[in-house]
């Protein structure tokens, strides 16, 4: 079988060689090329067409984002992993957004960066599994059982709608909206409005809480 | 006057007188006269001698009561017209006689005046000393004075002199007293006003010396505003000066903030990785190796797993990358959701694709102000929701935050010397350093909004990844 030629961008050489090393360990995978700046990966890339790119996010002269763009358009075929010490989501959005197929933690990648090559190798979509486990990851909260009338109140209330709005919405009466509202409380030791919206958010059961506009 | 025939004449000048003009009289009737001669011719002769005595006298007398008469009436000129009114006063002070001048005086005919009390025209603001000089004269004191303000019938007032005189007889047992009174009006009046000059005078004095008190006042008044003035521009200049150096601690913290960041996150963080992975290719070659010894080293690689994370935050706090990498939209919404995920707040976040043109440093101030705001809102305000808009407006960037939380006094806050200011300062520091401003309303049911503005400085050079 035809090995999977690899592009290891990274302009630290430690982590560099370190990856390096990892990656031949693998019968399957070949690193064909090392680059140290962003200029030097897009270069690289073009001339020797590797299938996956390992990509840095932090370098000189041209950041790994800028790279990524810049090769996808190029080689619109070549898959871009990318790595990073940010855990943020707006990095993990920002470098899908830009056609990378993974996203990697530097400090736990060691672990799985194998995996994650023959991952993005094959066009799947690879993410780092601390970020996939704190995606899923739920508060004590949110293992305590409730109904799904009061989950139903609780996700009206996060979402900001006061106790008349959910009784017309359930059509319920108030006095009960008021009674569910209480019974939530006392059954997750929460007592008050921020704090319930927080639960759910955390336990997932009302998705993004920040209503995004940009024109 | 009786004439006297047998008694010793008390005048004899007057029968010689009578004699010798027996002798001018017609001769017929006349008789040489013999003195020894005891005859009717003598008797005759005496008796033509007494009617001659007898006319003499007679003369005599109408000159004497002419001469009386021409007196009395010089007198009663003297009386009536002298310059002061005299007023003759019995025991109860009733008016017994009176001049002329003093009837004008009082302009009362005199007639109506005998009997009448003269108390009766004291007025009634007069100075009370005309019961006392009236029993002084009367108890016989020397030439007692008083001046009184009299009332002329008819109303208008003046001032007047009494003077005393001596008691004098008028009828059997009856004494009268004496009294001159003047009008000194004209007196007092100038009395008044030499008064009223030296009052004048005097205040004159006093006030020049007050202008000269007040001139000194007024030096040391204006050389005290003179220092006001120079330590108030001092403390405006050192104020200035605090201001830039406090900026400049503002921006070299930034700096250094970036820089650090930048370091922890380059030098640190990459070597930690870098162990990590060297641990990692030593444990895949640990085959050979003790399981006790690759147990040791998956150990040690979480504690640098745990290191970088805490590196990496820490860094992040210090300057987030995200800033820089993806711009202000990407760090915001970061930074909203991580705020949601904390407090419980829900976020509204509306803005414009342009706004990541907004340079660099500027970036930095809207997202610290962002930060500063909220953090406020999450500690005090108690909200339930806050929402951030940032538009362009003309030539500026305006963001505006408000939340429906509880207000709070932004004067007293601001002015709160010994109080946390809420950032607030620091927030409008950050926003004055580039040019911008900050503005803060808070009211009871309203919540609060804060309002920051700056110029739209837009990066020169196109934007390293341009959202296309």
């Amino acid at each position: 079988m035809k090995p999977i030629t690899v592009l290891l961008a990274e302009d630290h050489t430690v982590v560099r060689e370190g990856l390096r090393a990892l990656l031949e360990a693998e019968g399957d995978i070949r690193v064909v090329g090392e680059a140290s700046t962003g200029r030097q990966a897009v270069v690289l890339a073009q001339k020797l067409t590797p299938n996956v790119v390992v990509m840095d996010i932090a370098m000189p002269l041209l950041n790994g984002l800028e790279a990524t763009r810049q090769i996808r358009k190029i080689l619109p075929d070549s898959k871009v992993l990318i790595l990073s010490a940010h855990s943020e989501e707006v990095y993990i959005e920002q470098v899908l957004a830009m056609g990378a197929m993974g996203y990697l933690l530097k400090q736990t990648s060691a672990h799985v960066l194998s995996d994650a090559v023959r991952d993005v190798n094959q066009g799947k979509t690879f993410l780092c599994p601390t970020i996939q486990n704190r995606r899923r990851s739920a508060p004590v909260s949110a293992r305590i059982p409730l109904s799904s009338r009061e989950l139903e109140v609780l996700q009206l209330i996060a979402e900001g709608h006061a106790n008349k709005q959910v009784a017309a919405e359930l059509v319920i009466s108030v006095k009960t909206v008021e009674k569910h509202r209480q019974r939530l409380m006392e059954k997750l030791n929460i007592h008050d409005t921020a704090g319930l919206t927080r639960h759910a958010i955390a336990s997932g059961i009302i998705e993004s809480s920040i209503h995004l506009t940009i024109t | 006057m009786r004439a006297k025939s047998k008694k010793p004449n008390p005048n004899p000048g007057l029968r010689e007188c009578a004699e010798s003009r027996i002798g001018s009289r017609p001769a017929g009737k006349r008789t040489h006269l013999d003195p020894k001669l005891p005859t009717p011719d003598r008797l005759i002769h005496e008796l033509q001698v007494h009617q001659i005595e007898l006319e003499l006298q007679n003369t005599e007398l109408r000159e004497v009561r002419d001469r009386m008469e021409r007196l009395l009436q010089k007198f009663t000129e003297l009386y009536d017209f002298a310059p002061v009114g005299y007023f003759s006063l019995d025991e109860q002070g009733r008016i017994r006689e009176v001049n002329l001048t003093g009837s004008v005086l009082l302009n009362v005919e005199r007639s109506r005046l005998i009997g009448t009390r003269l108390a009766r025209f004291i007025a009634p603001l007069s100075p009370p000393v005309f019961p006392i000089f009236l029993d002084r004269l009367i108890s016989g004191a020397e030439k007692p004075t008083c001046e009184v303000i009299l009332l002329k019938a008819g109303g208008r007032p003046f001032w007047a002199n009494c003077h005393g005189a001596m008691a004098v007889e008028l009828e059997e047992s009856h004494k009268v007293y004496r009294v001159a009174v003047s009008d000194i009006t004209a007196f007092k009046a100038a009395e008044d006003a030499r008064r009223r000059l030296e009052f004048v005078t005097r205040t004159n004095r006093e006030l020049k010396e007050e202008i000269v008190r007040r001139r000194a006042v007024e030096a040391s008044l204006k050389a005290s505003e003179r220092n006001t003035t120079k330590l108030l521009r001092d403390s405006r200049r050192m104020q200035d000066m605090l201001r830039h150096l406090s900026r400049g601690v503002l921006q070299a913290q930034e700096e250094e903030r970036k820089r650090i960041s930048r370091e922890l996150h380059d030098q640190i963080t990459q070597t930690l990785v870098g162990i990590h992975v060297q641990l990692e290719s030593l444990s895949r070659e640990a085959s050979t190796l003790p399981p006790k010894l690759r147990q040791r080293i998956t150990q040690t690689q979480r504690l640098v797993e745990a290191s970088v994370n805490i590196v990496r935050e820490f860094a992040r706090e210090l300057r987030p990358s995200v800033l820089d990498d993806l711009g202000l939209i990407a760090s915001l919404r970061s930074f909203l959701k991580e705020f949601t995920e904390r407090s419980g707040i829900r976020v509204r976040f509306s803005t414009f694709a342009g706004l990541d043109q907004l340079k660099s440093d500027r970036r930095i101030v809207l997202y610290r102000v962002a930060q500063s705001a909220l953090t406020n809102v999450f500690e005090h305000a108690k909200a339930s929701q806050v929402s951030i808009d940032i538009q362009q407006e003309g030539e500026d960037i305006r963001m505006r935050i408000t939340d429906d939380g509880q207000a709070f006094n932004v004067h007293q806050v601001l002015t709160d010397r010994h109080g946390k200011r809420l950032g607030i300062l620091g927030m409008r520091e950050r926003l004055e350093m580039v040019g911008g401003s900050l503005a803060i309303t808070s009211h009871p049911g309203e919540g609060t909004t804060v309002l920051a503005k700056l110029p739209f400085h837009r990066i020169t050079r196109p934007h390293a990844h341009p959202t296309s």
